[in-house]
């Protein structure tokens, strides 16, 4: 009996090690990969790129020309510049939506070309966007003008959303151009194209171009909102991993010096044969390094076979990198070493005499107080973990929109009763009519809320200012649909022509002034304000962002020109899979005309795809992470609790010989433990949610305690104690009497 | 050779003070063998692990060899333990996790003394007290008597000046007993000198000077 336990404690400790070893590579490798994830999602196209272009107030402009280009060319980082002029902005004026760009555009922009090759400026010929790919070697008619497509761009939907716009677009030779330009200045370096934001500002205000902005182009690709999700995401990972090391940390002082003390006999027999103090320490440093070094060799193919698990469950990787593998094997080891020596300082310090005399086996409640000690740091570092992630998790939503994951959009981009469009690709125009129709029809079964939008571009004038905003014409439930939120007021009554509108719009025409009660302008009548909401996200389709006005469709008396008509769908839970497109190829089928492009739903993950594939992965990884600290103090606690069942061999023995039966040892082991565990779950989540709450106000997102999982994280202390803890206690509480005397 | 003067050593725990040696003075010379007797809790033990530099006093003066000792640093203490002193203690402590042959030459680990002949001088030590068969045995596989034999093995396997023993028949039974200290009494023809802790009067009757300890105080002669 008693050689089959001295050679099953090795190889559990060994197990603990290589445990350890894997989940820290896993750790370290999948909070690598997240960080790329992250960089990744920074990168956006046209961060060295200035764009000087007419803003969205009303009025003719006077558009600056060479003397600008010329102005900026001095400026330092100055690299080159192209132009570009809109051909297809204004209600009705267009054949096709088209864009005239000047020499070297596309390269400028970093567009891909899928076939082809760019314009020639001095011939007829045209480029095209994906969505028009069809159309390559053809000639058309643009604006009563016969050029040739030589050229398809590769597909930007993938590029997030001003770049999936020019998939429908017609590129033409900047010499036919009719429109204001926009410049695009390219700088060395994002530094620089930053520095010459305001003297640009400068110049245009001063040579009284009013009308005509000058921004970072990586503004249009969202980059400041990418760079808070990366801060925001990349915070909550550095905590998580943080965590995890901590708690192996504690994990593994806590072991060694259950450890030390469990030898405190053998270090004293040792120093009594003549080890001196740094003879005992040297030992016992050697020894946790050796196990370390043993623990990473059987650790990396264990973490490779659950990276692997890992990747294949959530798409992101979690395979050790050389860079991983190299700091997981150095941290891990100083940290084995940082854990050996206060322990084995202390071992080695206690008088050799007290130690064969058996001092140390009067320690108990010590012992039982470090082996809750991981514990502990691993619950306290769970909860904090789960807050700063939810923390992040709802900071996302706020900015990327607020569209549940069962609700799409379906848009038409043109305008109602531009029939005019007769572009191959053009976009079905959606109407009133076609709302009514989808609610009639068997698919409204499936559907658990509906609502029809109409999006009409309006000038709005307050005493603050003025703006050329979007009025959004709706049908209940659009708002709740939409995620806009009252932030005052009310929502607006039918018949009396009351509107809402977003806080962006509010301070815009208002300023500082109660808006509510006040009335606007727009579409040939007043409206009464009588609330103020906060949209979601940015203004895609669907969105009812801050910056509109929200009416009842009702008070407009019918659809008016220029609308653009939306129908949002928010399915039944139990709808089948399929359902957005069969309500699209419904739509579709209403207008039947096979010039159109068929009806696509549009839902959030169409939104901002890359964010939200950044956003999964991440929440994998914080998953993970989760599971690594749970599983970190749950190993450690095991390996904790075999020690002192093996210091406790003689007591347990005792205990058998009068009489105490089996369940009962097992009892009597294992109740301290889970009493002192469910403390541990209640310190440790406090200190978790007070930790937690610092780090997201430090990171200033709001911070919102979640109480289920809390409550749930303070209950698994005792759970995880229960699990890892009672296979080393029974297998103690099972050896038999005569065993345990013996043993020495 | 060993001289104790005025040595006092108290035992602190909290509040608690338990004064186990009240000033003991004590001279032993070179390849003495000398029996410690007396009542349970008189301060026997305490005595031998001062003297082995086991423990350091509370007050008091400790010299070994002709040299004081009191105020030697660990690595030295260490040193001149770990080459000079043998002990044998009562309830044996063997590494249970070592072999015994392993548990023979530990001390000739912390001398720097290569492996091959650490386990040479370990198997010459085990013949000499008869166990050379047992020697890839652990702890837990030997009796008793053997295993205060391999204990003794440890003790003498550095070729000790000093050897100290505190009861080491004390949990055997009376021919292991004779067994063991007739192996102690051997390293004495090597010069070795011998200080026994004992309760049993025949083991006591063994030695050339028995000394009684009583109430933390050696009595005098
Ligand atoms: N570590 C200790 N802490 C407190 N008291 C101790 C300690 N070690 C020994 N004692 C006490 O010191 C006294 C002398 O003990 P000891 O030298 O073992 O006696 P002996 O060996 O003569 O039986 C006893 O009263 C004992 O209780
Ligand atoms: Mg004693």
């Amino acid at each position: 009996m008693q050689s089959r336990r001295m050679k099953l404690q090795p190889v559990l400790s060994l197990a603990s090690v290589a445990l350890a070893a894997a989940l820290l590579l896993v750790a370290l490798a999948s909070y690598q990969h997240a960080q790329a994830r992250l960089r990744w999602l920074v990168e956006v196209a046209g961060k060295n790129v200035l764009i000087v272009q007419k803003d969205d107030a009303p009025g003719t402009i006077v558009p600056p020309g060479d003397d600008l280009s010329s102005f900026v060319a001095r400026l330092p980082g100055y690299l080159r510049y192209a132009l570009r002029a809109e051909g297809g902005r204004r209600p009705n004026a267009f054949d096709y939506y088209t864009q005239y760009v000047s020499e070297g555009y596309f390269s400028l922009r970093g567009y891909r070309f899928l076939k082809g090759h760019p314009l020639r400026q001095d011939a007829d010929e045209a480029v095209v966007g994906f969505g028009l790919r069809d159309l390559l070697g053809k000639w058309v008619t643009v604006k009563g003008r016969r050029v040739r497509v030589v050229g398809v761009l590769a597909s930007m939907a993938d590029r997030g959303w001003p770049d999936s716009a020019v998939e429908e677009v017609i590129f033409l030779p900047w010499r036919l151009r009719r429109g204001a330009p926009a410049f695009f200045f390219e700088f060395a370096s994002e530094p620089e194209a930053r520095a010459a934001l305001a003297p640009v500002q400068g110049w245009l205000k001063a040579h009284g171009y009013s009308n005509y902005e000058a921004l970072p182009l990586a503004n249009l690709y969202g980059l400041e909102l990418r760079r808070k999700l990366r801060n925001v995401l990349g915070g909550a990972l550095l905590w998580g991993v943080l965590a995890v090391v901590l708690v192996a940390a504690a994990s593994l002082t806590a072991f060694r010096l259950a450890r030390a003390l469990e030898r405190i006999r053998e270090l004293g027999i040792r120093r009594a044969v003549g080890a001196a103090r740094r003879d005992v320490l040297r030992e016992e440093l050697a020894a946790s390094a050796a196990w370390t070094a043993w623990g990473l060799g059987l650790g990396w193919p264990l973490a490779l076979a659950l990276a692997g698990w890992f990747e294949a469950r959530t798409g992101l990787s979690a395979r050790p990198t050389a860079a991983a593998t190299l700091t997981a094997a150095v941290g891990l080891l100083a940290l084995s070493l940082a854990a050996a020596y206060f322990p084995a300082r202390w071992a080695a310090r206690q008088p050799p005499a007290g130690a064969v005399r058996g001092l140390a086996a009067s320690l108990p409640q010590k012992r039982l107080g470090l082996a809750m000690l991981g514990l502990t740091l691993g619950v306290a570092a769970f909860a904090v973990q789960l807050g700063v992630n939810r923390s992040a998790e709802e900071h996302t939503r706020r900015m990327v929109g607020d569209l549940s994951s069962r609700t799409a959009v379906y848009s038409s981009f043109l305008f109602v009763g531009a029939r005019s469009v007769t572009d191959p690709r053009g976009v079905t125009p959606l109407t009133y009519a076609d709302y009514e129709a989808l609610l009639a029809s068997p698919l409204a079964g499936r559907i658990a809320a509906l609502a029809y939008v109409e999006a009409y571009l309006t000038p709005l004038s307050g005493p603050a200012g003025r703006a050329y905003a979007y009025l959004r014409a709706y049908e209940d439930p659009y708002p709740k649909l939409a995620g806009a939120h009252l932030l005052a007021g009310r929502w607006p009554e039918p018949g009396v022509h009351e509107a809402v509108v977003g806080r962006l719009l509010a301070e815009r025409l208002f300023g500082a002034n109660d808006p509510l009660g006040k009335t606007l302008q727009a579409l040939g009548r007043s409206w009464k304000i009588v609330g103020v909401y906060r949209g979601a996200g940015e203004a895609l389709p669907g969105n009812a962002a801050s910056d509109q006005l929200l009416v009842l469709r009702r008070d407009l008396g019918g659809t008016l020109p220029g609308a653009r008509g939306e129908i949002l769908v928010q399915l039944r839970s139990e709808a089948p899979a399929g359902t957005f497109e069969a309500v699209g190829r419904f739509l579709t089928g209403r207008h039947a005309d096979p010039k159109l492009a068929p009806v696509r739903p549009f839902t959030r993950n169409d939104l901002a795809p890359e964010v939200r594939a950044v956003l999964l992965e991440l929440a994998a990884a914080y998953r993970l992470l989760a599971v690594v600290i749970l599983l970190l103090a749950g190993a450690g606690l095991a390996a904790q609790t075999l020690m002192i069942a093996r210091l406790e061999t003689r007591t347990l023995g005792v205990l058998r010989a009068v009489g105490g039966s089996r369940a009962r040892v097992f009892a009597e082991l294992l109740w301290p433990l889970l009493a002192a565990a469910l403390l541990a779950g209640a310190v440790g989540t406090a200190a978790g949610a007070a930790v937690s709450f610092l780090v997201v106000h430090a990171q200033e997102a709001t911070w919102s305690l979640p109480w289920a999982q809390l409550l749930f994280v303070t209950f698994a202390a005792p759970l995880l104690a229960a699990v890892f803890a009672a296979p080393p206690a029974w297998q103690a509480a099972s050896v038999p009497p005569a065993a345990a005397m013996r043993s020495e | 050779m060993i001289e104790l003067a005025g040595v006092t050593k108290v035992y602190r725990k909290g509040r608690v003070e338990v004064p186990a040696l009240r000033g003991a003075d004590l001279r032993i010379a070179e390849g003495e063998h000398v029996a410690l007797v007396g009542p349970s809790g008189a301060g026997k033990s305490t005595l031998l692990y001062l003297m082995g530099l086991m423990e350091e006093p509370t007050s008091g003066r400790v010299a070994l060899f002709g040299e004081d000792v009191s105020n030697l640093g660990d690595t030295a203490r260490s040193h001149l333990r770990g080459r000079t002193i043998g002990f044998v203690f009562q309830a044996f402590n063997l590494i249970p996790q070592l072999k015994a042959w392993q548990n023979v030459a530990l001390p000739l680990r912390y001398q720097r003394v290569s492996k091959r002949v650490q386990k040479e001088r370990a198997l010459a030590m085990l013949e000499r007290v008869g166990l050379a068969e047992r020697a890839e045995h652990y702890p837990a596989e030997l009796s008793g008597g053997e295993e205060q034999r391999v204990a003794v093995a440890r003790a003498m396997v550095i070729r000790p000046r000093l050897v100290l023993a505190d009861e080491p028949t004390g949990n055997l039974d009376s021919q292991s007993g004779r067994a063991v200290l007739d192996l102690l009494e051997e390293a004495r023809s090597d010069g070795a000198t011998l200080v026994v802790v004992t309760h049993d009067p025949a083991v006591a009757a063994r030695a050339e000077r028995v000394v009684r300890v009583v109430d933390g105080r050696v009595q005098p002669d």
